[in-house]
């Protein structure tokens, strides 16, 4: 591997351990043999570190508080339309319960669009016959030259 | 995330307050750290902590599957976390273009007056309220919370090659400052 793939793995994969037995060794003994990357490889394990030092807080207890109250009122049910039907969206698209509806959902979806554009591009013209993406003659648009641009005339 | 078993969850979902309150402890350090990562702002870390509890509350009962508990948990929380800041950055005035402020973050003058203005906390910090909060939930995800790039694909409904583009991005930002020495290691 080239020092430009092995850089971009080390930023992510490598970092991350996300990389299979192979790559991982074979990374490795390129960093050995490489100041570029071995010094690439010490400076993202550092601000890895870094980051993950970032503290981790404990919640105020009176979150919970709030929120027992909240259940024990009822309010919990209470919401708005537009809420009520994100969650049910969201319910929907991730539960596998619903796998199989969402498929048919979607394939549904993708019928009725396409017959759609199909029907409502189609125009009927004066005699009854249909035709695709109909095209008027304008007489006194006509210069002439036909269809044809610039460049095709020059060589004419 | 602590892991909560299936027989909590049923409970829970019965209306027993002893169920869900375990569930509760189990993951309210998670769901409000993600949230004060994403929101970087303590009060609105508390709401959406209290947002997703209502949230779990009032849906428990269609979501019964333990394998899809805990995807959905970070689901609902990276989503409330991100509505929420972007409600609070349109009410403030504050909220950045991704790309740009990371560009600003990481470039040495810009770079040192931004993080003067937005941020004490920290400059490692302040790159990462830098970010879009597309981009900060990935960092949030897999440096705090330590989710793999399956896990992160699965909880924020994205292909895994958009969760390392989004991991490596802040991460190049930030080893440019290291290199121009405006992050102190």
């Amino acid at each position: 591997m080239r020092c430009e793939e092995i850089r971009e793995l080390l930023i992510t994969d490598y970092a991350d351990g996300e990389l299979d037995k192979g790559r991982l060794e074979s990374i490795r003994l390129h960093i050995e043999g490489c100041p570029q990357c071995r010094s690439l490889e010490s400076r993202i394990m550092s601000i890895r570190t870094s980051l993950k030092a970032e503290r981790q807080e404990v919640p105020a207890a009176y979150i919970w508080e709030r929120l027992k109250l909240k259940i024990a009122s009822g309010e919990v049910y209470r919401v708005g339309f537009l809420e009520k039907a994100g969650e049910s969206f969201n319910a929907f698209f991730l539960s596998p319960r619903f796998k199989l509806a969402r498929t048919a959902v979607v394939t549904a979806a993708i019928i009725i669009i396409t017959l759609g554009v199909v029907l409502f591009s189609r125009v009927e013209s004066p005699n009854g016959t249909d035709f695709y993406a109909p095209y008027s003659y304008d007489a006194a648009a006509d210069d002439g030259h036909g269809f044809g641009t610039g460049i095709e005339q020059y060589f004419l | 995330m602590n892991e909560i078993s299936g027989e909590l969850l049923t409970k829970a979902s019965r209306g027993d307050m002893e169920a869900f309150s375990a569930i509760y402890k189990g993951l309210c350090g998670f769901v409000y750290n993600v949230a004060l990562g994403i929101t970087q702002n303590r009060p609105d870390a508390e709401e959406v902590t209290q947002d997703v509890f209502v949230k779990i509350y009032r849906n428990l009962n269609g979501f019964g599957f333990r394998s899809s508990f805990k995807t959905w948990v970070y689901r609902i929380t990276v989503n409330t976390a991100i509505n929420k800041y972007k409600i609070s950055a349109r009410n403030n005035k504050r909220y950045v273009n991704g790309d740009e402020a990371l560009q600003s973050a990481s470039d040495e003058g810009k770079g040192m007056e931004f993080i003067d203005r937005e941020d004490k906390r920290g400059k490692l910090e302040s790159i990462l309220s830098a970010l879009s909060p597309d981009l900060r939930s990935c960092i949030v995800l897999r440096e705090m919370e330590g989710l793999s790039y399956k896990e992160i694909a699965q909880s924020l409904a994205i292909p895994i090659n958009t969760v390392r583009s989004r991991l490596k991005r802040p991460r190049e930002a930030l080893l440019a400052r290291v290199a121009k020495g405006g992050v102190n290691r």
